[in-house]
C-alpha cells in the first residue's frame, strides 16, 4: 500500500474528528436549550402540583404519568433537577412534600436507572436522591437496595453519590451495612471520602458510632482506622473504650496511632500515663509512637509532661523533636523554664525551641525575653 | 558517475525511503491517536461534569505549594497573591528564593509583612545551604520564604520539599497563575484511585487572557503571532499526547509549571536531580524507575481540568532559549534513565513512552536534517520526485493543521470558553504556519541545543518576564 493512501485515510478520519467537534458543539448547544425548555415546562407542572398539595389535594395521576414518561431520559432528569433546585430555594418544605408525594415515580425511576449501563448516566440518579434527601424519613426499600448495589460500582463518583444518598437516610444500620460491604469486598474507596462522608450522616451520630463500635472487630485494619478517625472528628465520647483499644497489644500499630490522635483531641486523664510512656520511647518499635504521643501530650499540661517533652527535644529523630517543641509551645513554655536548652550545647534542640519563640514573638509583635 | 556508484546511491535512497515511510507512519499514527483520544477524553470529562460525576462535598487533601524563584521580582508578589486566592482550605505556600540577584526576597517580605524565623528544616533530600527563612501567619494560609544559596531550580525545589509540612506538594513556576479551582482538580485523582504518586496539571498560555481572582474573565488568543502559534502547539503536542500517555500510565513528563507529587515517594526516590536541566521530566522518569524497581504499585495521572496559566515567550530568542533548555533536559533525563529502553519490566513506559520520546522528540531534529541531506542528494542525482515531494509536504501540512484545530477546538468547547470570529480565523491561519514554519525553526533550535551544553547545563535560563496582570 502506498503511504500516501494511509495518510489520506488519516486525513479523512481527522476531518471526521472536526465534524465530530462541530457535532458536539451543536449537540451541547441544543442540549442546553432543551434543558432550559424542559426546565421551564417542568416548572409550570411542579408549581401546579405544589399548589394542589398546599390546598390539601393529592398530586394528579396524569402528572405522575408525565414524570414517568419524561424522566426516563437523562437530559430531562437534568432539567428536572434544575427545576427542583429553583423551587428548593423558594420553598424547601413544599419541595420535600412534593417529592414525598411522587415517591411512586422515584420507585419507577429506580427500576429504569438501575438497568442503564452507562455509569456516567447512572451516577446522576443517586446524586438526585442525595441532593434532595429523598430517602430521609421515608422507607423506599428498592431505592435503598439500588444505592447498595451502586456502592460496588467501578465509578468512584457513583459509589460516592450512592453513599451520600445512604448517609441522608439517617439510618445507622444502613451505613454500617454499606461500610461492611465496602470492606468485605475490598472496594477501593478513599478513606478520606468515608471518614468525611460519615460526618454527613443525617441521623443520630451517637447511635451510628455505637453501632460501628460494636462491629469494630469485624473490620479490616485500614477500615478500623477510617472508623476511628471518624470517631475523632465526629465527637465520639467514649474514651474508656478507646483506652482499652490502645492498651490492647494485639491491635495493629495503626490502630494505636489512631487512638493516640483521639486522645490528643479529647484529653482523658487515665490515658495520660500510657501516653507519657509512649512519648518517652518505652512502648513500640520505631519513632512513630513517640512522635505521635509527643503531639498528644500538648493536651496534658503537667510538670511531668514538660519534662518528657524537654527530654524529647534532644532526641535524634527530627519528628520527635519537632512535635515535642510544638507541644511545648501549646503548653506555653517560658524561656526561663527552657533556659538549660536555650543556653545549652544541643543545637538541634535549641533551634526547635528558638523557632517556637520566633513564632510567638512574631505573633505577639514583641520580644518575649 | 559510474553505474556502480549510481546503484549504490539508489540502494541507499531506497533504504532511506523505507525508513522515512515507517518513521512518518509511526509519527502520524501517534499524533492521530493522541488527538483522537485526547479530544474524546475532553468531551467525556465535560459530559461527566454535566452529569455530576464529581465530588459533591469538598474534601481537602493538605498540600504544600513550592514556588522556586530566581530573579522574579517582577512577578513573584502577584504570583503569591494569586495563590492566596485559591479556592482551597488546607495548603501552605513556600517560596524558595534560589539566591536571586534582584530583590525577589525583599519584595515578598515587604508585600506580605513577613517576619524572620529560625525555622528548622528537615533535610531529607540534598539541597544547598539556607541563608534565612521568613514567615507570616497573617495570610489566609501559612506563607514562608526561604532564601538559599544559588543551586538551580531542582535544588530550590528540594529545599521546598524539605521545608514542606504536608504529605503532598505542588511544584510551580514563579511566573505562573493557578486557576481558582486548580488545587481541588489536581488533588481529585488522589481521591479517585489508590496509589497515585504524581498528578500533572494542564498548562495553558495566559498571553492576552484576562484573569480575575483566578478566574478567566475574557479569553482571547494572543496578539503576538509567536505566542499564538504556541497556543496551538500546546494543545496538539502537549495536551493531546499527555492524555494518551495517561491512558496507560505512561506519562514521562509533568510540567515544572504545575504538578502534584506524593512527598514520601519523591523523598524515597531521592528528590529532584540538581545536575539535570529538565528536572521536571527527570523526576517523573525517576519515579517510574523507582516504583517499578521496588515493586510498588503506582499511578501517575494527568488532570486535564487542573489549570495553570503561564506566559509564553513572545520573542523568538526567548522561545529558542526555552526550547533549547527543554531539549537538553530531555536528553539528560533519557540518558540518565536509559535502562528503561527496551526493558520489558517497564512495559508500555519502555516500549511506547520512552521510545516515542527517543525517536520523535530527542532524535527527530537529527533525523529531519538527515532527511534534508538525502533530499539534496536525491536532487543532485536526479532521483527526487519533486511534485510528489510537494504533494507529500502539503498533505503533511494539512494533516498537522487539522490535528491542531481538532485539539484546539476540543479544548475550547469543553471548558466553555467563547472565541471571537477573528480568533477562530487567526487559529485557522496560524495552525498552518505553526506546522510549516515554526516547527522547522524549533527543530533547528533543538538540533543546535547541544552547542554550549557543558557551559550552560546548570543555568536557570532567563526569559523576559512581564508583570502578571491580575485583577
Amino acid at each position: 500500500m502506498h503511504v500516501e493512501v494511509l495518510v489520506y485515510i488519516y486525513l479523512i478520519v481527522c476531518l471526521s474528528m472536526i465534524g465530530f467537534n462541530c457535532a458536539c458543539i451543536i449537540v451541547f448547544k441544543r442540549r442546553e436549550k432543551n434543558v432550559k425548555k424542559h426546565a421551564a415546562h417542568f416548572s409550570e407542572e411542579v408549581r401546579e402540583q405544589i399548589k394542589r398539595l398546599k390546598n390539601g389535594e393529592d398530586i394528579e395521576e396524569e402528572h405522575c404519568r408525565y414524570l414517568r414518561r419524561k424522566l426516563k431520559r437523562i437530559g430531562n432528569l437534568v432539567a428536572f433537577d434544575e427545576t427542583l433546585e429553583a423551587f428548593s430555594k423558594e420553598s424547601p418544605v413544599q419541595v420535600r412534600q412534593y417529592l414525598n408525594a411522587i415517591s411512586q415515580v422515584i420507585l419507577y425511576l429506580t427500576l429504569v436507572y438501575s438497568k442503564k449501563r452507562d455509569n456516567t448516566v447512572v451516577t446522576f440518579f443517586p446524586y438526585i436522591i442525595s441532593k434532595y434527601k429523598i430517602l430521609q424519613g421515608v422507607s423506599l426499600g428498592p431505592v435503598i437496595e439500588m444505592m447498595f448495589n451502586l456502592v460496588k460500582s467501578p465509578s468512584v463518583y457513583c459509589r460516592e453519590n450512592a453513599l451520600q444518598a445512604l448517609y441522608s437516610t439517617g439510618d445507622a444500620d444502613c451505613i454500617v451495612r454499606a461500610v461492611k460491604y465496602i470492606d468485605e469486598n475490598h472496594i477501593d474507596h478513599n478513606a478520606k471520602l468515608l471518614t468525611d462522608g460519615m460526618l454527613n450522616f443525617a441521623g443520630n451520630a451517637k447511635y451510628l458510632q455505637d453501632r460501628l463500635w460494636r462491629e469494630l472487630d469485624s473490620f479490616s485494619v485500614p477500615m478500623k482506622v477510617t472508623i476511628l478517625n471518624y470517631f475523632r472528628f465526629g465527637g465520639f465520647k467514649e474514651p474508656e473504650r478507646m483506652l482499652k483499644l490502645l492498651e490492647d497489644e494485639t491491635q495493629n500499630r495503626e490502630i494505636h496511632f489512631a487512638c493516640v490522635r483521639y486522645f490528643a483531641k479529647y484529653p482523658y486523664e487515665p490515658a495520660y500515663a500510657l501516653l507519657l510512656e509512649m512519648a518517652g520511647g518505652d512502648i513500640g518499635d520505631g519513632f512513630e509512637y513517640a512522635a505521635i504521643a509527643s503531639t498528644a501530650l500538648g493536651s496534658y499540661p503537667s510538670e511531668k509532661t514538660m519534662e518528657v517533652l524537654k527530654n524529647n527535644l534532644h532526641h535524634k529523630n527530627w519528628y520527635i523533636r519537632f512535635n515535642s517543641s510544638q507541644s511545648l509551645e501549646k503548653l506555653g513554655f517560658t524561656y526561663q523554664a527552657m533556659i538549660d536548652i536555650m543556653e545549652g550545647s544541643d543545637r538541634y534542640a535549641r533551634e526547635m525551641l528558638q523557632y517556637r519563640l520566633d513564632q510567638r514573638n512574631n505573633q505577639n509583635g514583641e520580644a518575649l525575653v | 558517475m559510474s553505474d556502480g556508484m549510481m546503484d549504490a546511491i539508489k540502494i541507499f535512497l531506497d533504504g532511506v525511503n523505507v525508513f522515512f515511510v515507517l518513521y512518518l507512519l509511526g509519527y502520524s499514527t501517534f499524533l492521530f491517536l493522541s488527538v483522537v483520544v485526547g479530544s474524546s477524553e475532553l468531551y467525556r470529562r465535560h459530559r461527566q461534569d454535566m452529569l455530576k460525576n464529581v465530588f459533591q462535598n469538598n474534601y481537602y487533601i493538605p498540600i504544600s505549594i513550592v514556588v522556586p524563584a530566581y530573579n522574579e521580582e517582577v512577578t513573584v508578589v502577584e504570583t503569591v497573591k494569586s495563590l492566596l486566592q485559591l479556592d482551597y482550605k488546607v495548603y501552605e505556600i513556600i517560596v524558595v528564593d534560589d539566591g536571586s540577584k534582584d530583590n525577589t526576597s525583599k519584595k515578598l517580605i515587604e508585600a506580605f509583612n513577613m517576619k524572620h524565623t529560625l525555622r528548622p528544616v528537615h533535610r531529607q533530600i540534598p539541597c544547598s545551604e539556607i541563608e534565612f527563612v521568613y514567615e507570616t501567619a497573617e495570610q489566609k494560609v501559612p506563607l514562608s520564604l526561604i532564601r538559599k544559596k544559588n543551586g538551580g531550580k531542582a535544588d530550590a525545589l528540594n529545599t521546598g520539599i524539605n521545608a514542606s509540612v504536608y504529605p503532598y506538594f505542588i511544584c510551580m513556576d514563579a511566573d505562573s497563575v493557578l486557576q481558582y479551582d486548580s488545587l481541588q482538580k489536581i488533588a481529585r485523582p488522589i481521591l479517585e484511585e489508590p496509589n497515585i504518586v504524581a498528578v500533572g496539571g494542564a498548562v495553558r498560555l495566559s498571553n492576552n487572557v484576562e484573569i480575575e481572582n483566578g478566574r478567566v474573565k475574557k479569553y482571547r488568543l494572543p496578539d503576538n503571532i509567536l505566542a499564538c502559534m504556541q497556543v496551538l502547539e500546546y494543545d496538539r503536542s502537549f495536551l493531546a499526547s499527555r492524555i494518551l500517555f495517561d491512558k496507560f500510565n505512561g506519562s514521562l513528563i509533568i510540567s515544572g509549571a504545575f504538578g502534584l507529587f506524593k512527598k514520601s515517594v519523591v523523598i524515597d526516590a531521592g528528590g529532584y536531580d540538581a545536575s539535570t536541566m529538565g528536572e521536571d521530566m527527570e523526576l517523573v522518569v525517576k519515579l517510574h524507575e523507582y516504583c517499578v524497581s521496588t515493586g510498588m504499585p503506582y499511578r501517575i495521572r494527568y488532570a486535564t481540568d487542573a489549570i495553570c496559566w503561564t506566559q509564553a515567550p513572545e520573542k523568538l530568542g526567548d522561545l529558542k532559549k526555552q526550547r533549547r533548555r527543554w531539549h537538553l533536559g530531555l536528553f539528560q533525563s533519557m540518558w540518565k534513565h536509559r535502562k528503561i529502553l527496551s526493558n520489558p519490566k517497564y512495559g508500555a513506559v519502555s516500549f511506547i513512552s520512552y521510545m516515542y520520546f527517543l525517536l520523535y522528540e530527542l532524535l527527530s531534529p537529527f533525523i529531519e536534517v538527515f532527511g534534508v541531506f538525502t533530499m539534496i542528494l536525491a536532487f543532485a542525482v536526479d532521483l527526487l520526485n519533486v511534485p510528489f515531494m510537494l504533494l507529500f509536504f502539503a498533505i503533511y501540512a494539512v494533516f498537522g493543521s487539522v490535528l491542531s484545530m481538532t485539539a484546539f477546538f476540543a479544548r475550547i468547547h469543553t471548558i466553555d470558553l467563547k472565541l471571537s470570529g477573528s480568533d477562530v480565523a487567526k487559529a485557522l491561519l496560524l495552525c498552518v504556519f505553526e506546522i510549516t514554519c515554526l516547527r522547522f525553526v524549533l527543530a533547528f533550535v533543538r538540533l543546535t541545543a547541544f552547542i554550549g551544553y557543558k557551559k550552560k547545563k546548570h543555568s536557570w535560563g532567563s526569559i523576559e518576564r512581564k508583570k502578571i496582570d491580575l485583577k
